[in-house]
């Protein structure tokens, strides 16, 4: 494509970067290998010149040139559509509306060349989140690409809290080459000053060597340097003739490049803008010119008077309704719009422009558009602005701006009261329910789902009612009350069918399904599949990609690691071929998860440290990562256990679910265990399994009391899972129902309490083969006080446990637990009565008991297991 | 970045030749390079039947993956917390 020319200036001290440039360019031809170059500096440092000066050389139709623009809501792709213009063909197709996907994979086939390709995208500090989601798409497939991806960016403007620094954070993993482009020396201000008659020594200083701002203090004349750059560019324009000046005029209120029909429109004369061009205040850029720089337009259009600004975004709005391509542009109607102050028309254009956005995925620009419109459009119809207030909701909820969304949804439902459209407002109500159950209002969150059921009950069978179901169903779950969450799952699938409403049934089919397979049954599997199948034939990837983390992660829950370790695989393998980062990482943490249970300890060390790398490892999925990364540090002995584990407790705090605290306070507890103060963590646990306990959930209530019972002795009420038979005493049948789920770590812990030395034995070497240091040496501890003198086999008359007891008063005192007297315990164990009698008394002696009764009960709280 | 001490138990560590010793620093080498700096290899004490290393890691989990792909034993892993020597005596830092 056509690429101005850099202004006809000499490029001063920046040789080595260009051979670095070429350097680079070369080793792509010889390897085959894409490289990925970053080029960053302060505005006006001469990024653009730079890449400009490199690509000349270069095969014109090896370069595709893309910028970002500077309007207030970036045009989503903005870089793609610049190139499309170019070269057009499958990239145009793709962005007349191929969807996100088809988009991506036309810009891959346009770096498929016999020579590499060197794709440049520039101000990528603009860019919208569509672009910032293909620079990482491709980012990522550098290597594999024949071609040089080069972006430039204002480095001083990319802060930590700046979108970009995410997306380079990821890229960091690529190895992309880095380039900084410096401030000009004295000596190279000096240089380019030659010819001038001016103070170069304080021209140096005024600029800071800035190349833009020497060429523009060069240019203006001046006998003296002007203080700013502003200055500069005004002293400059002040200069022009006036039709130039106009024309000038004309292109600042067109942000990035402006088309020549364009500035027709606006009164930019012919010669006026070549008088521009000549005087180097404008490149041409195809058929379009714009500023040398950015600065230099904002400069300019600061000083055009208001009223003639208005009248020049007034006459591009009109314009631009009729442009030759035939396609409107909203985003940049929008724009125009809203600088016009023309409130109708902003309130027209900006919610289409938000529809495109969310088409390509930029969610943050759809906000924006939606927030511009609401802004601009007070004076819209009531059931207008509720919608707009209604969708604002759902897209800040979408960016996980919790409050924000709030506060957009209360807006909605407020209006729809207001305009009399009950329905619209219960659905509003339903969707803010589902908001505030994320952000962890649960009491709040379900009271507004009743005053949604109450409301829409009475109004006949819709699919808001369906919804509302749905929704109701789906808070059971989260709060882990699974017999309701079933009752209400099935309603709404039920009225689902009946409305024909394949969305919703898809929803609900993997809500309710994850539920009913939680709490055991078996058909709730085959519901999330056919819910997952269903969500594949009406086009939602959004909801099969929730089917699967959901089956994963619930599957995961109940160590049910046939079903949840596919499931989770087949999450990560779409999220990757469907470009969703938070469910790939999500689910990564989860199979990090599951390999640590299964006694995979090298692939879940190695998955987690990967995902905790990543910049998008937040919320939830950070309080998973850290969980699983503290509980294998802790496990296998090594140092920092306890850092991931803190940063673990303090965002399961914030959330209060017990699903998220459980595994974190277990996780502390065993670390605790493992370092010999297993009481250090005890007020957690008891706090945390007390709201299992509320909740009537086996697995977290059982793990929880598990290590109560671990720290205090205290015996755990008896359950369902392999931890409450450990914990009450029957540790040799926990150890084979591990063995069953799978779990080797739980099961050799469940071994090595047992009574019989070769057991614990097995389980020492189990313990070592995982490479579980610190639980291996409890355990060897614990074979000594076997003590060594005692002989292996079937002779274990003197053997200890650790009450203190032999074998043999470990036997009576089973059967004194269930209430034998002396005569019947000589009877079971083939001894004389008296010789029962002698045991008895050393086993209260020992355990400091002054009755039966009591030796039992001490024997519960020191973990003695009583078996018989 | 943290110090870590390793321990490798490798029955027969004292025994090795040369030429064994050079190939199982060179394979150390190359993982380290895939690692792009994550992990660095300070020194290694040879004994009869253990390798004792001296590493600097971003975390733990470094030095484990360090040993899985060169296939060096890992039995523990330590944190450094100080470094001491003779000097340490003197707190004035003055020698005599």
């Amino acid at each position: 494509m056509t690429v101005g020319t850099s202004g006809g200036q000499t490029l001063l001290e920046r040789a080595s970067l260009l051979a670095l440039l070429h350097g680079l360019h070369e080793d792509v031809a010889k390897q085959g290998e894409g490289r990925l170059v970053l080029v960053g500096g302060e505005p006006g440092a001469g990024k653009t010149s730079l890449v400009r000066a490199f690509t000349s050389p270069l095969p014109p139709d090896t370069i595709l040139w893309g910028g970002c623009d500077s309007l207030r809501t970036a045009r989503p792709l903005g870089p793609l559509f610049d190139i499309a213009a170019a070269v057009g063909g499958p990239i145009a197709d793709a962005l007349a509306g191929a969807g996100r996907e088809g988009v991506f994979s036309a810009t891959l086939g346009l770096l498929g060349g016999p020579l590499p390709t060197v794709l440049v995208i520039e101000d990528l500090h603009w860019a919208d989140e569509a672009t910032l989601d293909l620079v990482s798409f491709l980012g990522r497939r550098t290597a594999e690409l024949h071609a040089m991806l080069v972006l430039t960016y204002r480095s001083d403007e990319v802060g930590a809290d700046h979108p970009l620094t995410l997306v380079l954070g990821e890229l960091a993993t690529v190895g992309p080459a880095r380039i900084d482009v410096p401030p000009l020396s004295a000596a190279g201000v000096a240089a380019l000053a030659e010819g001038h008659d001016i103070d170069t020594g304080e021209l140096y200083r005024l600029t800071d060597g800035n190349p833009f701002f020497v060429t523009e203090c060069l240019s203006a004349g001046l006998d003296q340097v002007p203080v700013t750059v502003r200055d500069a560019v005004l002293a400059r324009r002040s200069r022009l003739e006036p039709g130039a000046r106009m024309a000038l005029d004309a292109v600042a209120v067109v942000p990035s490049r402006a088309e020549l029909w364009l500035l027709e429109a606006l009164g930019a004369s012919p010669a006026g803008l070549d008088g521009c061009v000549e005087a180097g205040v404008l490149v041409p850029v195809g058929a379009s010119v714009s500023f040398r720089h950015e600065l230099a337009r904002l400069a300019v259009l600061d000083v055009v008077p208001p009223a003639r600004r208005r009248e020049l975004h007034r006459r591009a709005m009109d314009r631009l309704m009729t442009p030759p391509t035939g396609v409107r542009d909203h985003a940049r109607l929008a724009h125009h719009a809203a600088a016009a102050a023309d409130a109708r028309a902003v309130a027209i254009h900006a919610p289409l422009a938000a529809d495109e956005a969310l088409a390509l995925g930029a969610r943050r620009e759809a906000t924006a558009h939606l927030e511009l419109a609401l802004r601009h459009g007070t004076a819209l119809p009531l059931p207008v602005r509720a919608k707009l207030w209604d969708r604002l909701g759902t897209e800040r909820a979408n960016l996980a701006q919790l409050s924000e969304s709030v506060e957009a949804f209360e807006e909605a439902g407020r209006l729809f009261a207001e305009a009399g459209d009950e329905v619209a407002r219960a659905a509003t109500l339903v969707r803010l329910s589902g908001v505030l159950g994320t952000a962890g209002r649960q009491v709040e969150a379900v009271e507004l789902s009743d005053t949604a059921l109450e409301i829409l009950e009475p109004l006949g069978r819709t699919s808001e009612l369906a919804d509302a179901y749905g929704q109701r169903c789906a808070h059971l779950m989260l709060a882990r009350q699974l017999d309701d969450a079933e009752r209400w799952g099935q309603r709404a699938m039920a009225l689902a069918a009946e409305l024909g409403d394949e969305l919703t049934l898809a929803r609900v089919r993997v809500q309710s399904g994850v539920a009913k397979f939680m709490s055991g049954e078996d058909a709730g599997l085959t519901r999330i599949r056919e819910g997952i199948a269903l969500a594949e034939r009406i086009g939602r990837p959004d909801l099969e990609s929730l089917g699967w983390r959901q089956l994963g992660s619930g599957g995961g829950e109940i160590r049910r690691y046939a079903e949840a370790v596919p499931a989770l695989r087949r999450c990560i393998e779409h999220a990757i071929r469907h470009e969703m980062p938070t469910n790939l990482l999500y689910a990564s943490a989860w199979l990090a998860r599951c390999h640590l249970e299964q006694g995979r300890w090298d692939d879940s060390s190695e998955l987690v440290s990967e995902t905790l790398r990543s910049p998008r490892c937040v919320g939830t999925t950070e309080i998973t990562a850290c969980t699983v990364l503290g509980r294998l540090r802790s496990r296998r002995g090594d140092p920092d256990a306890w850092t991931p584990l803190d940063r673990a407790l303090e965002l399961a705090r914030e959330t209060g679910h017990l699903q998220r605290l459980w595994p974190v306070a277990a996780a502390r507890a065993e670390a605790a265990w493992l370092e010999g103060s297993a009481e250090r963590e005890i007020d957690l646990v008891d706090e945390v399994h007390a709201l299992a306990d509320r909740l009537g959930y086996p697995w977290a209530r059982e793990e929880l009391g598990f290590w109560l019972w671990r720290s205090t002795g205290a015996a755990p009420a008896p359950g369902v899972t392999p931890f409450s038979l450990h914990g009450c005493g029957s540790p040799g049948a926990a150890a084979e129902a591990w063995e069953k789920l799978g779990c080797p770590y739980e099961e050799a812990l469940a071994r090595a309490d047992t009574r019989d030395v070769d057991e614990v034995r097995l389980a020492l070497a189990a313990l070592v083969a995982l490479g579980a240091e610190p639980a291996a040496r409890l355990v060897r501890a614990r074979l000594r006080t076997f003590g060594a003198t005692v002989p292996r086999g079937p002779n274990r008359a003197t053997r200890e446990n650790p009450g203190g007891l032999s074998d043999r008063e470990l036997d009576v005192l089973g059967l004194v637990a269930l209430g034998c007297t002396n005569a019947e315990i000589g009877d079971r164990l083939g001894i004389a009565t008296k010789t029962v009698g002698h045991h008895v008394s050393h086993v209260l002696t020992k355990l400091g008991a002054r009755s039966r009764a009591e030796a039992v009960a001490l024997a519960a709280t020191r973990g003695i297991p009583l078996e018989v | 970045m943290p110090k870590y001490l390793i321990e490798r138990e490798l029955p027969g560590a004292g025994a090795l030749g040369p030429g064994e010793l050079a190939a199982i620093a060179a394979k150390s080498n190359e993982v380290l390079v895939g690692m792009g700096g994550r992990a660095q290899w300070v020194q290694s004490f040879v004994t009869d039947d253990r390798i004792t290393c001296i590493y600097i890691a971003d975390n733990p989990e470094s030095i484990r993956e360090h040993g899985r792909c060169g296939g060096f034993p890992v039995t523990a892993v330590h944190r450094v917390a100080e470094v001491i020597d003779p000097i340490t005596a003197d707190r004035q830092g003055a020698l005599r």
